[in-house]
């Protein structure tokens, strides 16, 4: 069960070079001998940038900086601090950047609000349409009597055909009133 | 003996598809502004020659990494010697050049499947003319830009190998291709777009003709963001599956638009609305894919996956501004035949649900967009640099995706044109209940989190929409035949494909949303540090290292730890968490270790470094519930798709035939 790649080759140098390669991206020896990390830390972490990677969080990556900060959110957290001291501890340090929330103020306010105003112009706009499409269809048609008598005529040739089904432009066929 | 090489065999390909895609552009249009027919049919024909001269380029190029001929430029610098088949195959678009180049390809391969077996209408000659304008970009691209056929005075004897993160994972030899397959689908619809605007003819006729390739693309494009998210999962070693990173998010855009424009399609198929509507947004997705293409492949916006920065971000960027000026100067000339004269007869009603759908897709595009280049938009502006991540566009995506789901429940039940108040009154009651006890379930199973119970509550609102859906489709037509429930099932959704397919895909969306309810909201994440032998516990588990390991296979040297799980004493699996480390390259990539199980995954990955000399190794343990399920939903959308597209039956063909025939006269 346990040697589950069968064509794993056990190479006893090789063994040596390739733990070499992977020390290289070894973390911070600290690391090594605490280990264990709660899972309040991976939640506070999935708040913050890690500074050296690009676009993942201190949650997501596996660099050493990013492990770092893992650390020390384990260290405020077993010192007592809140989630908010933690992250106010590294708005402090790196700025508004490095959390990914932006903030509700200032110039970060623009792209909270943006997209609620386009949805709510989206909605307006709809609303203006939808009512002007209601007056257009409630207001009679003049019809010509000459138009009038042709499409009679097609209605009546049209009774002889089966009349459950009938169908769009597409072939599709719908049930009446489904 | 005459040596060909490879590298010049392939620029000769290139060179010949531009020169003949050049023509064909011109030809075509030519032909169609004259009615010239023989210029038109040269321009079909020339559709098949561009293809196989691009061919005979990506078969090249494909020799050329198989057989390690580190003369062509891009094989000496994305290919290795000592790498598998597979990953030498793969690294045909495993960088820029090369993706570029299937890219073209794929296009040139939909353009002569769309001449040769498009119907002969008024818009094929102008759509081909449009497709090989587009094909000409890209091609141009190819040839000047980003030329993967340059050929080295003093090839090097081996090459680096394609990037780490790529060749760990064979879904890489799926995911792009998936997703080049949707962008190029939804070129299809676009080029016919244009054609009928030039030809006057802004009606159903474009989208009837496109149906298919419009359903194709957007069918492969959900496939490819589905399948991307199951790569990261596997790959990226923190568990997750989406992180709102600007690849991602420059995927999903024109998903988005697309997602939109097939149902507003459908408002104007039955009512004749909306027609600059379907124009700009048809318009609107193309656009998205080539300003995402900018976007992520200039280094103007830096992704985790963005594997390929090189020169041809600003030939994108022109390219966009282009096609979009263009199209909506078009649209703008032919605003007289385009605007609606359109009638509603009631707000609550079919294409009122269309309609609704479209604003919040639209709205949810705008977001996405907003949130991925504000960040660049603040620098340029004032120097600032400022994050926008995956917060933000969870609180803002959120909301409008309930809303989307609370509407695809009602939307399909809505009949055309007027809902009856006494049947939607009865059918919402239903679902309200479903959604009710759904979200009491959810809740008694101590589920507190706002956007998880909303969501539980909507799979049961929507459940319940497809049960009342079927049952009205099915249990009159029993009572009157008098056979049997099945049996009608059986013929409904032969007959029904499209209606029936598109049930379907609503029900993957259910499953994948499900699927991320548990992953996302309840996932348990843990640095555990393990001492070898001594059981460690974990969310129900028993955690075990046995022994490190290494291995050597395919140019690839792993290093990882053995962890026996142990459920109730019990063993069920040994995991094998590992770093990876290809060939020379100093980027080691810790590769997790999966037991998938459907209630939830468990996820190990590798948090530190094994070394035969300490006692124990660090292990980040992951608990992700459900997840599963979003590649299963993902896999049911993409059938659901496929589905809708298949050949109609026997049974219906004969109407069907006479139908479109109508259609085409009127």
């Amino acid at each position: 069960m346990r040697r589950r790649v069968p064509s794993a080759r056990r190479l006893g140098p090789l063994v040596i070079v390739a733990m070499a390669i992977a020390a290289l991206s070894a973390p911070h020896a600290m690391l090594a001998q605490e280990g264990a990390l709660d899972r309040r830390v991976f939640e506070i972490a999935n708040e913050l940038r890690c500074p050296t990677c690009v676009s993942e969080s201190v949650g997501q990556s596996s660099s050493p900086i990013a492990r770092e900060m893992r650390i020390i959110i384990q260290e405020q957290l077993e010192g007592g601090a809140t989630r908010t001291e933690i992250l106010a501890f590294f708005q402090e340090r790196y700025g508004d950047w490095i959390l990914l929330e932006p903030p509700k103020r200032g110039l970060h306010l623009l792209v909270w609000v943006l997209p609620v105003a386009a949805a709510m112009v989206g909605v307006v706009v709809l609303g203006v349409l939808v009512r002007r499409w209601q007056a257009a269809g409630a207001t009679p048609v003049a019809a010509d009597p000459a138009d009038l008598a042709r499409v009679r005529a097609a209605l009546e040739r049209t009774d002889e055909r089966p009349s459950h089904v009938d169908a769009d432009a597409f072939g599709e066929r719908h049930e009446r009133g489904a | 003996m005459f040596d060909l090489s490879l590298g010049i065999l392939g620029s000769a390909g290139v060179a010949l598809a531009l020169t003949l895609s050049v023509y064909a552009a011109i030809a075509g249009a030519i032909g169609a502004h004259r009615r010239d027919a023989r210029l038109q049919t040269s321009a079909r024909l020339t559709s098949i020659a561009v293809f196989l001269a691009l061919t005979t380029a990506v078969v090249a190029m494909m020799a050329a990494l198989l057989t390690d001929d580190f003369s062509v430029k891009y094989v000496a610098e994305h290919s290795r010697i000592a790498s598998p088949t597979w990953v030498k195959v793969v690294t045909l678009w495993a960088a820029l050049e090369g993706s570029v180049l299937l890219w073209a390809w794929l296009l040139t391969g939909y353009t002569a499947v769309l001449a040769v077996t498009t119907p002969n209408t008024v818009l094929r000659p102008w759509a081909i003319s449009i497709m090989h304008t587009v094909q000409v970009f890209f091609l141009g691209v190819v040839a000047f830009a980003a030329n993967p056929f340059i050929v080295l005075a003093n090839p090097p004897l081996d090459g680096p190998g394609a990037n780490p993160l790529l060749q760990n994972h064979w879904m890489m030899a799926v995911h792009p291709v998936l997703m080049y397959l949707g962008f190029v689908g939804l070129t299809v619809p676009f080029a016919f777009a244009m054609a009928a605007l030039i030809t006057r003819r802004p009606g159903t006729e474009w989208m009837r003709l496109t149906r298919r390739w419009t359903l194709t693309g957007w069918g492969f494009l959900t496939a490819a963001i589905v399948s991307g998210g199951w790569w990261s999962y596997e790959v990226l070693g923190w568990g997750g599956f989406w992180a709102w990173d600007p690849v991602e998010n420059v995927s999903i855009m024109p998903w988005l638009t697309a997602t939109a424009f097939i149902h507003s399609v459908q408002v104007q198929e039955r009512r004749r609305m909306l027609k600059a509507w379907n124009l700009l947004l048809i318009v609107l997705t193309f656009s998205l894919t080539l300003l995402g293409t900018f976007l992520i492949r200039s280094g103007v916006i830096s992704s985790v996956h963005a594997f390929g920065d090189g020169p041809v971000g600003p030939y994108f960027l022109a390219f966009f501004v282009i096609v979009a000026l263009a199209s909506l100067t078009l649209v703008a000339l032919r605003w007289d035949q385009v605007r609606d004269r359109s009638e509603l007869d009631a707000a609550v009603s079919r294409e009122g649900a269309f309609l609704g759908v479209n604003v919040l897709f639209l709205a949810l595009a705008f977001a996405v967009l907003l949130g991925t280049i504000f960040p660049l938009l603040v620098e340029a502006a004032t120097g600032a640099r400022v994050t926008v991540g995956a917060p933000f566009f969870d609180q803002v995506s959120l909301p409008l995706w309930m809303l989307v789901f609370a509407l695809m429940g009602v939307g399909p039940l809505l009949p055309w044109r007027r809902a009856e108040t006494q049947t939607l009154k009865r059918n919402l009651a239903w679902m309200l209940a479903a959604a009710g006890v759904a979200a009491g379930i959810a809740l008694a199973l101590g589920m507190r989190k706002v956007y998880p119970t909303i969501t539980i509550g909507l799979a049961g609102w929507n459940l319940a929409s497809f049960a009342l859906l079927l049952a009205g489709a099915i249990v009159p037509r029993a009572r009157i035949t008098g056979r049997s429930l099945a049996s009608v099932f059986r013929a409904y959704a032969f007959e029904h494909k499209r209606r029936f397919g598109s049930m379907v895909v609503h029900l993957g969306a259910v499953i994948v949303a499900l699927g991320i309810v548990g992953a996302s909201g309840y996932r348990v994440d843990q640095q555990l540090r393990l001492e070898y032998g001594a059981p460690a516990a974990f969310q129900g588990y028993e955690l075990v290292a046995i022994e490190p390991f290494a291995v050597r296979e395919g140019g690839r040297v792993s290093v990882g730890v053995y962890i026996d799980v142990f459920v109730d004493g019990r063993q069920v699996t040994t995991l094998s968490p590992r770093i990876n480390t290809f060939g020379d390259q100093q980027q080691p990539v810790p590769t997790a270790s999966v037991r998938y199980t459907p209630g939830h995954d468990l996820y190990l990955s590798l948090a530190g470094s094994v070394s035969p000399d300490t006692d124990f190794v660090v292990i980040r343990a992951v608990q992700s519930p459900l997840v599963t399920w979003i590649w299963i939903g993902g896999v049911i959308m993409a059938l659901g798709t496929a589905y809708t597209l298949s050949p109609v039956g026997a049974r219906a063909r004969s109407t069907v035939r006479s139908d479109s025939a109508a259609g085409a006269e009127a």
